[in-house]
């Protein structure tokens, strides 16, 4: 997406609202290889870049990658002509798949009432037919964090790869608790809450999480001594809330704690130290994380940061602070993912990435952000995250840098399969491109009446960008 | 560029989109989206487990029975094993025991209390009601008239009112509690002081109904008078009322049908003996009129509240010990409330000599003396009077003074003896306790707060700790029927207990838990507030001076003069900004961060927290509505 024309982003919605969906009859399908991407310049991340390589694709995985890699019989070949191949992008943090159209309660399923309720499995919300997940993929998007929110203990996050059409396809062996760690920030300039009030509601809602986490404590430990094999007494009424926070207590299933403002950054270190969690939880949003970075180092607890294009936690604080936040935090050694924390726009996970980039994180260390370093914090990087032999298949082809907006992605792959750039946006693209009739004798004939955003919006926009 | 910023600041540039064009209501409103569910919903932590053990305690069974180094086993409401060879079960979580108690102190179990009357759980009706416009005073409606014995305390039950948590904090986790104002009330129920819901609170649904002596002030009746005459016209018409449906029951015909009355239909049980008529009275004088109610109209009594019944142990011994088994004990719940002790008494702790003169057998003849509503006066207690002529004479003591001349004196002499009159009250119990009385305890009037202090003076005026804790426990689930369930610490019962870290009565003994149903409530052993949070201004601090400010405000700095004066923990001051003055509220220093807040005229109050070094101070003005903006002062002049 072009930052200087927003215009058309605004109107996409509206325009996707107004058309039917019938366009889905001639939908292409996702193809099985064997695949062989030949000349090209292979981005591996962990091997560095292979100038003219070639990769094999067969079932689910990469089979073989590097300069004379042989391309088995009967393999489907792209000649790719130059262009880069890269790991699929993974954003750390979304609700894509939680929600479709924000302002319809029936389709946003990513937050449950309750203030603890960490048995509501995001996984269980996905919906694979999202139309917001192939508009992620033309940016070369193939894996995601789908997390719930709202409340305290808002549920338990999944990894899920873009493309399958159950959740249970697209699950990548990642779940975790997240923990909105309780705030003593204001939520934005229409906070009126005085200072007092923000910080006795912080401080009922830790007693909470304190209290909630005893319990949680308590429940394990009966649930091992029954596994151990204890007879004298009786096995506890289910809790669903305990019962998901048990494998945590454990250290078996990571904790996401989202947490943003300095203050409460170090009190979350502190909160994971007290509760012997600092190798368990894994760190979120951290929109001021450069303010303490040395202090999330110390403590090495992995962090997913982002938003990074937003605006600063601060008025006081320089309009760059949310770009340049993850390089900042990378130098003081702070071991971090971007994420978008998105949902129907986690398709710019690549220009967060760049704004990253150019303002102190380095290309290099931006692009492990979005690949290798999450696969990493998230226990899955022997799947996916970089290019090698035996990893699964998730990656893209593109036509240059991915983080600049006028990269086009040519070939996908999720699993092994080559899923089609097509979307509901470059569904609309070709349906408003030629029109025939046209809009003669409309009444505002000129674009920019009320049936004129689709006008505006194809004139303007490639399909691939936006 | 809209979608780029973060949900939260999204909202008022949404304001300004939605002005321009409407087209974008397709877009959520995110403040709405983001968080469905601020309020927080006290009662979700999920329990982990229904069982709790409180292992190596002192258990105290029942009053006089002690176990040491025993364990206790809640499970599901219910106690389930008491002993010192019991082990806790694997899936109980265990009761901490308290940190910073004394080494050799460990926890000590009772049963929970148990209150004979109180209004626990029954909301205050709102005072704002206007008086009711009555067409006929000497024949109004009977819920103006306070005959509302048809009400149930059940019904009007809520589990979130206050008292429930202010007795819970007090050790008690059972009341019988009854409805508010009126000479009839309502019935009273037992109940459990904790709950989710007023029928899971029950323990008794209707167990009595309940009777005061409080006119209905305009209407009749308004007297006590009126009153007595009131509840002997009602059983009377009841017991007709009966007779009438009676026959009508056997043969119908030719006969009127008889009407049903809510009122007589709430007073036939009594009537019939099966539930007492629960009559709450200070004085001595209510004691006996409810006394006199129930020897002349043969329903089953309770009283409850009986402050003055020092003055007729007699009546009481009789009605307790009167007639056939049924109907025998009457049972009595004295009041926790005590008068305060008149701290400029001129001897306000009681000597020796003095609690002898009340004390029951400690000197013979005192007793003779409590038993006469009359003898209030001093009598031969020589040593309290202030003049040794005419000790507790309310007029002159000498005859060559005059007693307007005499002020001093007088007043002197009036403290004594109120001094005197309040340690009837508090010896009132051990009266009660060497007359054969049993007795449990009400909390009608009595401050949860003060419950403990009054315990502590009641056994100092004599009452044993033994009976005290009996008529707590033992004796308050007797007399109202439930000692099969409650009132002991054993297997089998009902898990209310009270946990503490010190012999019960002591001063610096704290309750630590309290369980209701088997639900633990845990509490601190210092009470909450003072020190707690606030840290202490850091050395060398001190904001007192004049400030020269400067707020940036959003349309541009804005100056004004800060003035503060006192010192840090008393603070005080006035701002003034564009020439108008303001009195700062709430001035607090902690540590180096001043905080206060000042009304700020049409942009409402406005909070202000800063930080001090040395001459200088560095915060934030939050404005309602707005967000916070910078302020940055120096200060010009002090402290002197």
């Amino acid at each position: 997406m072009r930052l200087r024309s927003f215009l058309p982003a605004l109107l996409l919605p509206f325009a996707l609202l107004l058309v039917g969906s019938d366009a889905h009859a001639q939908q292409p399908k996702a193809e099985r290889g064997p695949f062989a991407l030949t000349n090209a310049r292979i981005q591996t991340i962990t091997n560095g870049v292979i100038e003219d390589g070639t990769i094999v694709i067969e079932e689910d995985r990469i089979t073989a990658v590097g300069e004379n890699a042989p391309v088995p019989s009967g393999a489907q070949t792209f000649d790719l002509d130059g262009s880069t191949v890269y790991p699929g992008l993974i954003d750390a943090g979304t609700r894509l798949g939680l929600v479709e159209v924000g302002s319809l309660s029936e389709t946003r399923d990513y937050s449950e009432v309750g203030e603890v309720t960490p048995h509501m499995q995001a996984l269980t919300a996905i919906n694979p037919s999202s139309v917001s997940i192939p508009v992620t993929r033309v940016n070369g998007v193939t894996s995601v964090i789908a997390e719930p929110s709202g409340g305290l203990m808002p549920g338990t996050a999944a990894l899920i790869d873009l493309f399958g059409y159950t959740p249970a396809q697209m699950f990548r062996e990642f779940e975790a608790v997240t923990l909105d760690f309780p705030d003593t920030g204001r939520r934005g300039p229409w906070d009126d809450r005085s200072q007092q009030q923000i910080e006795k509601e912080a401080e009922e809602a830790i007693q909470k999480l304190n209290d909630t986490w005893a319990q949680a404590a308590l429940y394990a430990g009966i649930d091992s001594a029954r596994a151990a094999g204890a007879t004298d007494g009786q096995r506890p009424e289910y809790a669903p809330a305990l019962e998901a926070l048990a494998p945590v207590v454990r250290g078996d299933t990571p904790l996401i704690v989202k947490v943003d403002a300095a203050s409460d950054i170090t009190r979350a270190i502190e909160w994971a130290a007290e509760h012997d969690q600092t190798e368990n939880v894994i760190f979120s949003g951290l929109a001021e994380g450069w303010r303490v970075a040395d202090e999330i180092a110390d403590a090495g607890i992995p962090c997913l940061v982002g938003p990074v294009l937003a605006v600063p936690a601060r008025d006081a604080d320089r309009y760059s602070k949310p770009y340049a936040n993850a390089g900042l935090m990378r130098e003081a050694g702070v071991e971090l993912a971007i994420r978008s924390g998105e949902a129907e726009n986690v398709r710019n996970l690549p220009y967060h990435a760049g704004f990253a980039a150019t303002y102190g994180l380095g290309r290099e260390q931006a692009l492990r952000a979005v690949t290798i370093a999450p696969a990493r914090i998230l226990g899955v990087a022997d799947e996916i995250g970089s290019i090698e032999e035996g990893k699964v298949a998730n990656l893209f082809v593109a036509d240059g840098d991915p983080f600049k907006t006028s990269t086009d992605v040519e070939h996908l792959f999720i699993k092994g399969r080559r899923v089609p750039l097509v979307n509901r946006q470059t569904e609309l693209f070709e349906e408003y491109l030629d029109r025939e009739p046209g809009l003669e004798g409309q009444p505002g004939e000129q674009s920019g009446g009320n049936a004129g955003g689709p006008t505006g919006s194809a004139e303007e926009t490639t399909p691939e960008t936006d | 560029m809209l979608s780029r910023l973060p949900s939260c600041f999204r909202l008022p540039a949404l304001l300004v989109l939605l002005a321009l064009g409407g087209a974008l209501l397709a877009r959520p409103t995110q403040a709405q989206v983001q968080r469905p569910d601020e309020t927080p919903n006290p009662d979700d932590v999920p329990r982990a487990t229904g069982a709790y053990a409180i292992e190596d305690a002192r258990v105290v069974v029942a009053p006089g029975d002690t176990l040491e180094g025993a364990t206790v086993v809640v499970r599901d409401g219910l106690i389930e094993a008491v002993g010192r060879d019991v082990d806790a079960p694997y899936d109980a979580a265990a009761v901490e025991e308290a940190t910073g108690v004394e080494e050799d102190d460990s926890l000590v179990v009772h049963a929970g209390f148990i209150s004979g009357l109180s209004h626990a759980g029954i909301p205050q009706s709102g005072s704002s009601e206007e008086e009711p416009d009555v067409k006929r005073p000497g024949a109004p409606p009977p819920e103006v008239a306070g005959l509302q014995a048809d009400r149930s305390a059940r019904a009007l039950l809520d589990p979130e009112e206050n008292t429930l948590e202010d007795l819970r904090a007090a050790g008690f986790t059972a009341a019988h509690t009854v409805p508010r104002s009126g000479m009839l009330p309502g019935q009273g129920a037992v109940i459990q002081l904790a709950g989710d819901s007023p029928s899971g609170m029950v323990l008794r649904e209707s167990a009595s109904v309940f009777a005061q002596f409080e006119g209905a002030g305009r209407v009749y009746p308004a007297t006590d008078m009126a009153v007595i005459a009131t509840v002997r016209q009602l059983l009377r018409e009841a017991a007709r009322r009966q007779a009438l449906g009676e026959r009508y029951e056997e043969a119908p015909q030719d006969l009127p049908r008889p009407r049903y009355d809510d009122l007589h239909a709430a007073l036939s049980p009594v009537l019939a003996g099966d539930k007492p008529m629960f009559f709450f009275t200070d004085g001595a004088l209510g004691l006996h009129r409810a006394t006199r109610l129930h020897e002349e109209l043969g329903f089953p009594l309770a009283m409850a509240g009986l402050q003055q019944s020092f003055a007729a142990t007699e009546t009481l011994t009789e009605i307790q010990s009167e007639g056939d088994a049924e109907t025998a004990d009457v049972p009595l719940f004295l009041s926790l409330a005590l008068p305060e002790e008149p701290d400029d008494a001129p001897d306000a702790t009681p000597d020796t000599a003095r609690a002898d003169s009340v004390r029951p057998g400690a000197v013979s003849g005192a007793v003779a003396d409590t038993t006469q509503p009359d003898s209030v006066g001093v009598g031969q207690d020589t040593t309290k009077a202030v003049s040794p002529q005419a000790p507790g004479s309310p007029f002159i003591r000498d005859y060559r003074t005059r007693s307007y001349e005499d002020t001093d004196g007088e007043r002197e002499n009036l403290l004594a003896r109120r001094g005197l009159f309040a340690e009837r009250y508090y010896a009132n119990a051990a009266t009660l306790e060497d007359a054969g009385l049993q007795f449990g305890f009400s909390t009608k009037e009595a401050d949860a707060g003060d419950i403990h202090a009054n315990l502590r003076k009641m056994i100092e005026y004599g009452l044993s700790e033994e009976d005290a804790l009996a008529a707590l426990t033992t004796d308050a689930a007797r007399l109202l029927g439930l000692s099969r369930r409650l009132g002991t610490v054993e297997e089998g019962k009902i898990a209310n207990l009270v946990v503490t870290d010190g012999a019960l009565f002591e001063e610096d003994t704290a309750i630590r838990h309290v369980f209701v149903d088997g639900e633990p409530f845990e509490y601190s052993a210092e009470p909450a507030g003072g020190s707690e949070g606030e840290a202490p201004p850091a050395e060398g601090v001190n904001p007192a001076g004049t400030w020269e400010i400067e707020i940036s405000a959003p349309g541009g700095t804005q100056t004004g003069t800060l003035t503060l004066e006192g010192a840090p923990g008393n603070l005080s001051g006035t701002i003034v900004t564009r020439g108008e003055e303001q009195t700062l509220e709430d001035v607090e220093l902690s540590g180096s961060d001043l905080s206060f807040e000042f009304d700020g005229g049409q942009v409402g109050i406005l909070s202000v927290t800063a930080t001090i070094e040395g001459d200088t101070m560095e915060g934030l003005v939050t404005v309602p509505g707005y967000g916070g903006v910078a302020l940055e002062g120096t200060r010009i002049s002090g402290p002197e």
